[in-house]
């Protein structure tokens, strides 16, 4: 129940826009990774390189100094050059998943494109067929209702103004034939 | 030995036509979970790789990317596996 629940919560599920619900957060984790990797790549090149703030933190050798000195600004050290090959694991990890996104929004867009080529090809038929019921009292048979072959009823003529005001421009010399709509019909 | 019938069924049906495909109902629902599954351990590799990178200096060659990117990261693969009722729903029926 509880898990039913979490899942129906989090999930789009069979709905019909979950494709491209994925579509766009498949663009927004893209670029996510390349900003990821940017600087993961930036750093593979300096390890020394800080910015702002992060070079008053302290390196682990001085970790336990007790005469804080707040504009200090600390260099880096061979501790620091040990992390470059866990940041080149990193920027791998980092081209992996923008590739996965690469490969499922040009999945979907492939997909896309050739649906609607293909619905180029052939006349669409409507979703929806009119059954036209022939006779509503039936003999004790299990009712038939099959698709007729009228697809489309044609709408009744309602006129959307009154009409006294035809009959008035009808009286008139030059005014068209509106004799159709007369009362008579 | 007859008796008489009145249809009370509805007049009209929504019938779904087989040629009306859409991108939803084409691609199947393992190859987003895939996907979604290669992107879990991705997100786990990031994580404990940008964790050893603070462990060996918290200030330089690092401003924590790995930490705020995958917040992204975790939103798009927990979607990835829900998408047409795909892996989630197979694990946890």
């Amino acid at each position: 129940m509880m898990k039913s629940v979490l899942i129906n919560l989090v999930c789009c599920g069979k709905s019909s826009g979950c494709g491209s619900y994925l579509l766009v957060l498949n663009g927004i984790n893209l670029i996510f990774a390349i900003i990821l990797l940017v600087f993961t790549a930036i750093f593979i090149n300096d390890p020394c390189l800080c910015y702002g703030a992060l070079c008053r933190i302290p390196t682990w050798d001085y970790i336990n100094d007790i005469n804080i000195d707040v504009d200090r600004v600390y260099t880096c050290n061979s501790r620091t050059f040990r992390k470059v090959p866990v940041l080149k694991g990193l920027l791998a990890c980092a081209i992996l998943m923008a590739v996965c996104n690469i490969v499922f929004i040009l999945t979907y867009l492939i997909v896309s494109i050739q649906l609607r080529f293909k619905a180029r090809s052939y006349k669409r038929t409507p979703d929806i067929v009119y059954q036209q019921q022939s006779g509503s009292v039936r003999w004790s048979e299990q009712p038939s209702h099959y698709p007729s072959d009228i697809n489309y009823i044609p709408r009744q003529y309602q006129p959307s103004y009154p009409m006294q005001s035809i009959q008035r421009t009808s009286q008139l010399p030059s005014a068209p034939p509106y004799d159709l709509y007369s009362a008579k019909f | 030995m007859y008796s008489q019938q009145y249809y009370q069924g509805p007049n009209a049906v929504q019938i779904r036509n087989k040629r009306d495909r859409t991108v939803n109902t084409v691609i199947p629902g393992v190859f987003p979970g895939l996907l979604g599954a290669f992107l879990l351990f991705l997100w786990i590799a990031i994580i404990i790789l940008e964790i050893l990178s603070v462990y060996y200096d918290a200030g330089r060659g690092t401003v924590y990317a790995g930490f705020w990117c995958s917040t992204i990261f975790f939103l798009t693969w927990i979607s990835m596996f829900c998408y047409r009722k795909s892996f989630l729903h197979f694990i946890f029926p």
